[in-house]
Order: C-alpha cells, then structure tokens, then sequence
C-alpha cells in the first residue's frame, strides 16, 4: 500500500513537472521576440505546403508569387490586369509587345533583364507540365533591345495579358544550368525578385520563413520576416488564431468558411475583412451534351426549383446574395444587371411536366417522357464540407419538384477526371477562382466553353461565335458589347445556375496588425499589404 | 528448420503479392495522376491538347502497357530503385525517412506504454470482474475505445492547448526546439494514442483473463496461497500469452502506419498522412513504397510472433498449429 502511495505521488509530481516546464517554456518565445523588436508577420494556412519548389508544389508556388518571385502584371482593387514588371500593347492581338518598366533585381543582387523574361517564357514552357499549357499559345519570344520584348502568338488572343500575371520570374543564371527543374534542391532553387527572400521550410513543423527584401524596386517591405504555418485542418489553424500565435488566416482565392464565422464574432481580438468574391461561387453545372441537360426548358425548370436565399442563409450564414440570372457577379468589368434568381415551384413544375417528365409510373418522382425512371447523377467534391451540404440543399429543392437526386461525392482527382477528361457527369457543384474568370475568353468562359476546361460542356454554336469573337479583338466597345452578349446568353441559356454569390471573410488579429490590403486574385496575402502591413508591438 | 523454411516461404508470397496489390489498387481507383501533375488548375485545359497531355504522360512512363509498367515495378522493387514522388519531386526512400521517425517517435513509445498498462489494467478488471472498481474501470476503457478519437483529438486540443495554453496547436517540433519544447508538442498526441490503445488492450486482456480464471487449475494456484502479482503473472497471464504476442505483433507492425485522424488534428507529419496525401495525389510511387513498408511491417511483426509462439506454446512447436 505504502509502495502504490509512492509511485502515486512520484507520477503526480513528474505530471505537474513537466507542465509546469513547458508553460514556462511557452512563455520564453514571447519575451525573445519583445527582446529583438523584431517584426514578424505570422500567417496560418490551410494550403498545406510539401516540398519548397516552386515548380513542383502548388501552394509553395502561390506564395512565392506573393512573397519571392514577381510577375509581369499584377491586378488592381477593381480587378483589372495592371503593369507590373513590363508594360504592353499590341495591334492585332497576335503580336504583343512588352516593355520593362521596372528595375528590379534578383534577391542576389543580379539585375533582372528581359533575357530573364525570355528565358522564363521558353525554360518553363519546355520544363513545366502547367506552363507548358499556359504559354502553349506563344510562338515565339524575341528580344527587341534592352527594355523591349517582342511575343508573337498562334492566334489571336485578346485576353493575352492573363498569362502575364501567371509566370514566377526566375533567374537565368540560375535556372539554365538545372535540366529538371521540378526536382532541382540547390540552394539558389528560391531566388526571386519579389519582396521577401526565402529563408527555410521546415517540412516537420509546417513552417516556412521568409526575410524582408530591402533592395525590393519598390520600397523595403513593412515587416522584418514573414512565417507561414501550414494547418492540415481549419479547427487547429482557428485554434491558433484565437491563442495568437499567428496574425491572420490565408486561404488562396478563398476566406474561411462563414460557419466558423460566429464563435469568431466573440473574440474581442479577432476582426474581418469582408470582400465581395471576384470568383463565382458555387454554381449547378449542367452536362450540355447530355439529355435531358442540354434542353434550354429543362435547366430553366430547375432553376425555379431552387431556394437561392436558403442558400444564403444556410451556407453563406448570411455573407453573400442572391445571384441574378447572368451567373457573372457584378464584379465582373462588363457586369450586365439580369433579373434575380428565385424559387418558383409551380412554374417548375408546369415547365417539367410541358416537356413530359411526370410520374408515370406512380412511384411519387418524375419518369422521361417515354416513361423510364429519371435519376439525376450529381458530382460533388468531397474534401469540401460546404459542397457536401449544399448538395443534400439542392437535393432537398428538386425532390420538392418529385426529381429524384443521386448526390455522388468524390474526391478530386476522381472529380476533375470525370469531368474534365472523360465528361461523364449530368450535373455538378464547384466553385470557380477569379483567375479562372479571366482565362481563356474571361467572364468564366473556361469552364462553359466544351472546346476548353468546359464544366458545362457547352457546344452551342451561338455561344462558340460570341467567345471567339471576343478571342479576336482588342477593341474595348466591342469588348464590352460581346460580353453583354455573352451574359444575355448566360441568362437565357442558363448552362449553368449560380447557387450564391458569397463574399471572402478574411479573420485576422486586429490587436497584433493593420494595414491590411485585399486583392481579388491572391485575396489578403498580396506585394500591397507586404509593403503595408503593420505588426503591433 | 522446415518450418523455418515453410514460414519464410509463406511470408515471402504474401509480400509478392501485396507488391503487386500495392502496384494494381491505385490503378484501379478512378481518377487520375495527372491532376496534380499538371495542378489542378491547369488539368482540364491540359486534357484537350493532347499532344502536350501525351507527353507529360510519357515523361512519368504511365503511357506504357500495365504489364510492362508491372514488370519495371517488381524490378525496381527487388533492385531497391522506388523512385521519385510524382508530388515532391524527390525519392520516395528520403520521404519516407524523413517522416517515418516522426510516425514512430509517436507510435512506438505509445504502443509499448499501452501494451504494459493494458494488461496490467486488463488483467484486474478481468480476474474479478463484478468488482465495482472493475466495473468503472471497464466503462471508462469502453468509452474511451468507443469515442472518435478525431474528437478526443479536438477535446485535447481545445482544453490543453487553446484554454489552459499548457501546449502549441499541434506540429512536430522544430530542428532547434529544446527538450521541453519538443515534448511540449509530443505530449497530446502521445497522451491520446497511449488512452486508445491503452483502453483497447485493457479490454481484450480482460476477456482473456475473465475466461482462463474459470479453469480448474486457477482454483489450485489460488489454494496454493500465491501473491497476486506472482499469481497473475504465472497462471492469468501465461495461458492468455499466444493471442497476445500476436496482439502485440500486429499492434507493432501497425505502429509504422501512423495515426492518420490523430496526426490530421495534431499537425503531425508522420507517415500516416503521408500515406494519405500519397493516395489523395495518386502519387503511385509513394503509394508503392508507403504501403509495401508498413505491410512489410506487419508481416514481420507476425513471423516474429509465430516464431515467439511457438518457443512459448509446446503445442505449436510440435505441431505447428495450435491444438484444441
């Protein structure tokens, strides 16, 4: 009994030993940091990083566009494609010429020169699997002079200055001496121009560190180092939030989930930045060359069988709107004000039974017109907890008008493999990014038209027409007057029915930084809030 | 020695044949390579220019005939080329290396922790089972088992971590950190994986113990006066110990699997979600060596308690099986 009470008490000791040393050992780091009044801006992300190459891991390469390496164009506060680094004009969409307007220099001191420019065109074109996609339409890049390049496409491309904003500049010096650049470990493997330099990624704790760039060509960045924890859950990164071991939460083209959004609202440490989502959010795509999906009644019945505002409610809790029938937000440059989406369900219903779909069999859900069981199959990803449960929604609304659903979710190579390479869906829920607005003919014709990603499988002549015709010109009016045409279309077409339009909620702790600045394309972590950001002492 | 011969010979067709398992399940499952290859963004645009689609496919050898993608598979597996992660970008063997200490820094302490504790705790509740002490002691273990441990994971965290700010949020610790700080992040993913484990073991030492106690020969070594640990030790746990070396075994090989839900909440970069990021990505030469190890792992683990059995268990040795 005597030998039981020790090991008790030695065990209880031992417990409040090793506790008591690691809250003291958490309070250490605190006290450094007061020490060395050094500023660091601490970002958590979700975007779980895996290897630091910038050709090889996605989300290391979306920070290094922000952080390390620069683009040619960036995007302004309203969204539109701006010079960066060079300057552009061209004549007839197929010929653009590049001017550098910047003098910027390589994080080792080299200057960066348009034979960077060149070589980064032809090196990533050649070495990369997405660049070689993304600069698949250059022909040819020449250098002019000193400052000017010369790019001449295979065809005419009026959206050209998008892929402007793709490209990590990289190093000639560097880069040319490494055949495979996606396996490429020296030490030289993260030199860029941008604003921080890359100091280290540790893969065990998910952290990578960056220090201030004071050459940067346009002002010394406002904080000394920057670390990106990376999460492999939301719960852990909010947790982290609220404890204040990081500033603020990133998320690329996307903020937090607004059902986090009311156990946020009370903490008095914790504020939000709420920007309108230049993307779409998610939308009811329809497989155009699929029956009954590629009847115009048929998806307009569908979208009177829809509750957009129970959407809003349930799964923006109230951070987004209605969508209009044009499916293009009015951020979009172009925006076409179209009537409002709403739940109509006896027209739904009068519509679906005029094109003969009616419960022949009296089972309670509707048959084809030839009296076969109808099941609509639809694809949904399911690593996403919201799309999950707007599907069972969406379900919910057409079972009201007797369509039966079959929700199948997915994971996403499965899904983006269905989709886009064998097509073999009737309808799905995504979600598009801003710069997928842009891509291809802009106003999200990348996911609708079937010759390209085409989500909607869309191979209406009408609508093939109008996106080429806006591939060809350059002329603003006409420009504007095609992308009128094309929401008409949208509108009346419907190929596909956007569920809300959300907004990004972006949580950071407004007791730890200010200065914040938001960007469409790379929402709050961008080169205007690096130059910006405040971290409070 | 036959037997030696005949055990290796088993094991050595049952690692054939989860090579080959390992080489045909990821090509089976639907979904494609090439997403992450490309990136996901670029996929859809990627597929309708084929030519460039079919040369990036061939530059990772998946154009060519799966019979001829199997042959190069089991050659370099027997040779020792895994080659590179399709995802990293780097060897598979110096992924695997570098995670796998992480995985078994975690797993293996706690599983041998929770072996001693659980047939220590298995052993009294199972002797007398109708105790009231024995009683709680079997609610808690069942609770404990029956709770997800995603959320006990999240309870955890919640409480030490965010409330009490005993613990970060999660993460290994870095190259640097000190003793303590390295313990600071050890110590709830540790503590949650020692409760499962611990809790699952109890309760199947219980079972054992509850059914040997109501053999004759118990009776005689109660009357024989023993103390209770000598008496627990000799006659509860002895006749219990075939199932649990083989418990033991498979506890073990598993431990270099990971915790996957424990090492999600945890931030912990061990092997379990490694595996997983591998399958996500259809990143087969990861798959591959991922799964080969640890199933290689548990195969070993077995022939280790086999043989073990059979020095413990007469009946085994003579017969090779386990007599009823």
């Amino acid at each position: 009994m005597r030998a039981k009470k020790l090991i008790l008490f030695v065990t209880i000791f031992a417990i409040a030993g090793v506790s008591l040393a690691i809250f003291q050992e958490q309070q250490k780091p605190r006290e450094a940091i007061e020490i060395k009044q050094k500023t660091v801006l601490k970002i958590g992300t979700t975007n779980f990083v895996k290897v630091d190459n910038i050709i090889k891991d996605y989300y290391f390469s979306i920070f290094a566009a922000v952080l390390t390496h620069e683009s040619l164009a960036t995007i302004d506060e309203r969204g539109n494609i701006v010079p960066h680094l060079v300057s552009w004009y061209t004549n007839d969409s197929r010929n653009w010429t590049l001017k550098l307007i910047a003098n910027s220099t390589w994080h080792d001191g080299k200057p960066l020169t348009v034979e960077d420019i060149e070589f980064t065109i032809e090196y990533l074109k050649e070495k990369d699997p997405s660049y070689a996609v993304h600069f698949g339409f250059i022909e040819s890049v020449d250098v002019i002079d000193s400052s000017t390049l010369l790019v001449r496409l295979n065809r005419e491309w009026s959206m050209f200055p998008t892929v402007l904003l793709v490209p990590r500049l990289i190093p000639k010096h560097v880069w040319s001496k490494v055949d495979d650049p996606s396996t490429y470990s020296g030490p030289d493997r993260n030199i860029g121009s941008g604003p921080f330099i890359f100091e280290s990624f540790d893969p065990a704790s998910g952290k990578i560190r960056y220090i201030a760039n004071k050459n940067y060509w346009k002002g010394s960045p406002s904080v000394d180092e920057v670390e990106i924890t990376c999460f492999k859950t939301t719960d852990a990164m909010l947790m982290a939030l609220k404890r204040g071991d990081i500033d603020i939460t990133y998320a690329y083209a996307a903020g937090i989930d607004p059902m986090y959004v009311p156990a946020l609202l009370k903490e008095k440490n914790i504020s939000f930045i709420i920007m309108p989502n230049f993307g779409v959010d998610n939308s009811l795509w329809f497989n155009f060359q699929r029956y009954p999906y590629n009847i115009t009644e048929f998806r307009i019945a569908i979208s009177y069988a829809l509750d957009y505002e129970s959407y809003v409610n349930l799964i923006t809790a109230g951070y987004g709107r209605v969508p209009t029938r044009g499916w293009i937000p009015d951020t979009w440059w172009y925006y076409s004000e179209k009537p409002k989406l709403a739940r109509n369900i006896s027209l739904a219903t009068s519509i679906l039974e005029s094109m003969g779909f009616s419960d022949k069999d009296g089972d309670g859900w509707r048959d084809y017109p030839d009296g076969k069981p109808f099941k609509m199959g639809l694809l949904v990803r399911s690593d996403i907890p919201v799309n999950l449960r707007l599907a069972e929604l969406v379900k919910r609304d057409l079972e009201d008008v007797k369509i039966r659903v079959e929700i199948l979710p997915v994971d996403l190579s499965t899904f983006k493999t269905l989709v886009e390479r064998t097509k073999d869906y009737d309808t799905l829920i995504s979600r598009t990014t801003f710069w997928g607005m842009l891509t291809h003919a802009g106003a999200g014709t990348l996911y609708f038209d079937s010759r390209n990603m085409g989500w909607a499988n869309v191979n209406d002549a009408d609508y093939h027409k109008i996106v080429d015709e806006i591939l060809r010109t350059h002329d603003q009016s006409q420009l504007k007057e095609l992308y009128g045409k094309l929401q008409d279309l949208y509108a009346e077409k419907m190929y596909a029915i956007p569920l809300y339009w959300g907004e990004i909620i972006q949580p950071y702790r407004s007791d730890m930084i200010e200065g914040l600045i938001y960007d469409p394309m790379h929402g709050i972590l961008n080169k205007k809030t690096l130059l910006s950001v405040k971290v409070k002492q | 020695m036959m037997r030696l011969l005949k055990s290796f010979l088993k094991y050595f067709s049952l690692i054939l044949i989860i090579v080959t398992l390992n080489f045909m399940l990821p090509r089976v499952m639907p979904g494609d390579p090439m997403v992450f290859i490309f990136g996901e963004e670029i996929y859809g645009i990627a597929v309708n220019n084929p030519e460039l689609f079919a040369q990036f496919v061939e530059k990772y050898g998946l154009n060519l005939p799966l019979i001829e993608q199997y042959r190069i598979h089991i050659i370099n597996f027997f040779t020792g080329d895994w080659g590179y992660s399709f995802s990293f970008g780097r060897p598979v063997f110096e992924i695997i290396a570098e995670r796998l200490p992480f995985t078994l820094l975690l797993t293996f302490p706690a599983t041998l922790m929770s072996l001693a504790i659980g047939i220590a705790i298995g052993l009294r509740i199972g002797w007398r089972p109708n105790r009231i002490s024995s009683r709680i002691t079997t609610s808690i273990c069942l609770l404990i088992h029956s709770v997800p441990s995603y959320w006990l994971s999240m309870v955890f965290l919640l409480v030490f971590s965010l409330w009490l700010r005993f613990v970060p949020v999660g993460g290994a610790p870095r190259p640097d950190s000190t003793l303590i700080e390295a313990i600071s992040h050890l110590i709830l993913p540790f503590s949650v994986l020692l409760l499962f484990n611990t809790a699952y073991i109890a309760m199947i030492v219980r079972g054992l113990t509850v059914e040997v106690s109501e053999e004759e020969f118990i009776a005689t070594a109660i009357s024989k006066g023993l103390k209770h640990w000598k008496f627990s030790i000799r006659h509860l746990l002895r006749p219990s110990l075939p199932p649990l070396i083989f418990l033991t075994a498979i506890e073990l090989g598993f431990t270099l699997s990971g915790a996957l839900l424990v090492e999600i909440v945890f931030n912990w970069p061990g092997i379990g979600y490694t595996m997983l990021q591998a399958v996500v990505e259809r990143d087969y030469p990861l798959i591959h060596a991922t799964f080969t190890i640890v199933a290689v792992a548990v195969i070993t683990a077995n022939a280790i308690g086999d043989l073990l059995t059979g020095f413990l268990d007469p009946r085994v040795r003579n017969n090779g099986d386990i007599e009823n």
